[in-house]
């Protein structure tokens, strides 16, 4: 039975479904458009997430504060919240983003400039 | 005296067995803990290893770890159970977790206790047993490492009640159980309940020794954050596992066991998939002549 039992879980480990690729849904209504992709395929660490804040009449927003987080929402994760720095016209960069488990994550992005606001979330699946 | 030398054989391995990972730990799970009729009191001291080897999905999908990246899970524990009367007892357990993650050169390890559990066992009938647990969350349920190895526990209080019966036709005894868990809200996070379904068979080999296969099988509703149903949350797992068992002294038993999920599409739902491996060793007190 402990031969049974090592062959159904060393023998089945090669089979399973591939990751569903990323899919982009605007989260917020806010008067700011936020923006947001990673620069590269996603892994388990080391991602960096580019952001473009605008207003509504497009123009891009320097010096907003934009705070970046993550959740896996089937097992209740949260993974650390990265570093968020302005790169300059309306740009940021938050990394580095590390995901604590493979599979399907949400990535919120929250960008506030005084009484305007506003968001963006991403769904990825990590391998 | 042979039927309750099989109890005493199923009461080392109730009292031993009890895995659950860290970073998904199951608010429930074996181990509620198990005197033989003439012992006074035991005490467990256990120690296992369990990589992780991929996830369940929240489609139910198999989804082996294919990056290097890897997850593996220490686990101590200590456990006691103590007879108020001879049909009623109490026992407790507390394990000590340590985790290391690794992905893409970067490794987070991490440790502390783990969620706790105090439970009491009344035998209103022979071989029929009612259970009833509260767990305690002594581990961290968010982390702080960029990996979250240092997450040792859900960080909610439980309360399980279950019931199980027990059956000897020597050498083979069955047991079969099936239990509820009401996990209590951690902020404005609830899991949901869960349902565990157990069962048994175990045959002994040689007096004093024993082998046993014991499965379980574990619904868990959706989870709610700030009062809102989070969708796909809900969970499921099925696991299996042998354990041996060897009566080395009429006070000492010791226990090595295999416990692994079945690693197929729809055989779980949102959970890791581990392989542990324990050992463990238990002492059970009696006074003389009572045995």
């Amino acid at each position: 039975m402990r031969r049974l039992a090592w062959a159904v879980c060393v023998g089945l480990t090669a089979c399973g479904t591939a990751p569903a690729p990323a899919t982009h849904q605007p989260l917020g209504s806010g008067t700011l458009t936020v923006a947001a992709d990673f620069d590269g395929p996603i892994t388990r660490v080391g991602n960096t997430l580019r952001i473009t804040v605008s207003d509504d009449q497009g123009a891009p927003v320097a010096g907003a504060a934009v705070a970046v987080s993550a959740t896996m929402a089937s097992h209740g994760h949260d993974a650390q919240p990265p570093g968020v720095r302005a790169v300059g016209g309306g740009a940021y960069a938050a990394g580095p983003l590390a995901f604590p488990m493979a599979g399907r994550w949400a990535v919120q992005v929250r960008a506030v400039r005084e009484a305007d606001e506003g968001a963006r979330s991403i769904e990825v699946v990590v391998p | 005296m042979t039927a309750l030398r099989a109890i005493a054989l199923i009461a080392a391995l109730a009292g031993a067995r009890a895995w659950a990972g860290a970073c998904c730990v199951s608010s429930t799970g074996f181990g509620f803990g198990r005197l033989a009729p003439w012992e006074a009191a035991s005490a467990t001291v256990g120690v296992g290893a369990a990589p992780a080897v991929g996830a369940w999905d929240d489609a139910a999908a198999w989804v082996p770890d294919a990056t290097g990246a890897t997850d593996l899970e220490l686990r101590a524990w200590l456990a006691t159970s103590a007879a108020i009367v001879p049909a009623l007892q109490v026992s407790a357990r507390v394990p000590w977790i340590v985790t290391r993650k690794t992905a893409e050169g970067l490794e987070d390890v991490g440790t502390g206790p783990g969620d706790a559990r105090v439970s009491v066992r009344w035998e209103p009938l022979s071989q029929v047993a009612v259970l009833a647990a509260v767990g305690v969350p002594l581990g961290r349920s968010r982390g702080r490492g960029l990996l979250g190895a240092d997450v040792t526990g859900r960080g909610a209080f439980t309360v399980s009640f279950a019931t199980s019966v027990e059956q000897v036709r020597l050498p083979w005894y069955v047991q079969a159980g099936v239990g509820a868990t009401v996990p209590l809200p951690d902020g404005n996070r609830l899991y949901g309940p869960s349902l565990d379904v157990t069962a048994g068979v175990g045959r002994e080999l040689t007096d004093g020794v024993a082998l046993h296969l014991l499965g379980r099988f574990t619904l868990e509703g959706a989870r709610t954050d700030a009062g809102r149903v989070v969708p796909s949350s809900d969970a499921r797992e099925l696991v299996l596992g042998p354990a041996l068992s060897w009566k080395l002294h009429p006070r000492w038993t010791i226990e090595a066991a295999i416990e692994t999920g079945v690693f197929l599409p729809g055989l779980g739902d949102n959970r890791q998939g581990r392989v542990g491996l324990f050992t463990a060793l238990r002492y059970g007190h009696f006074h003389e002549g009572d045995q």
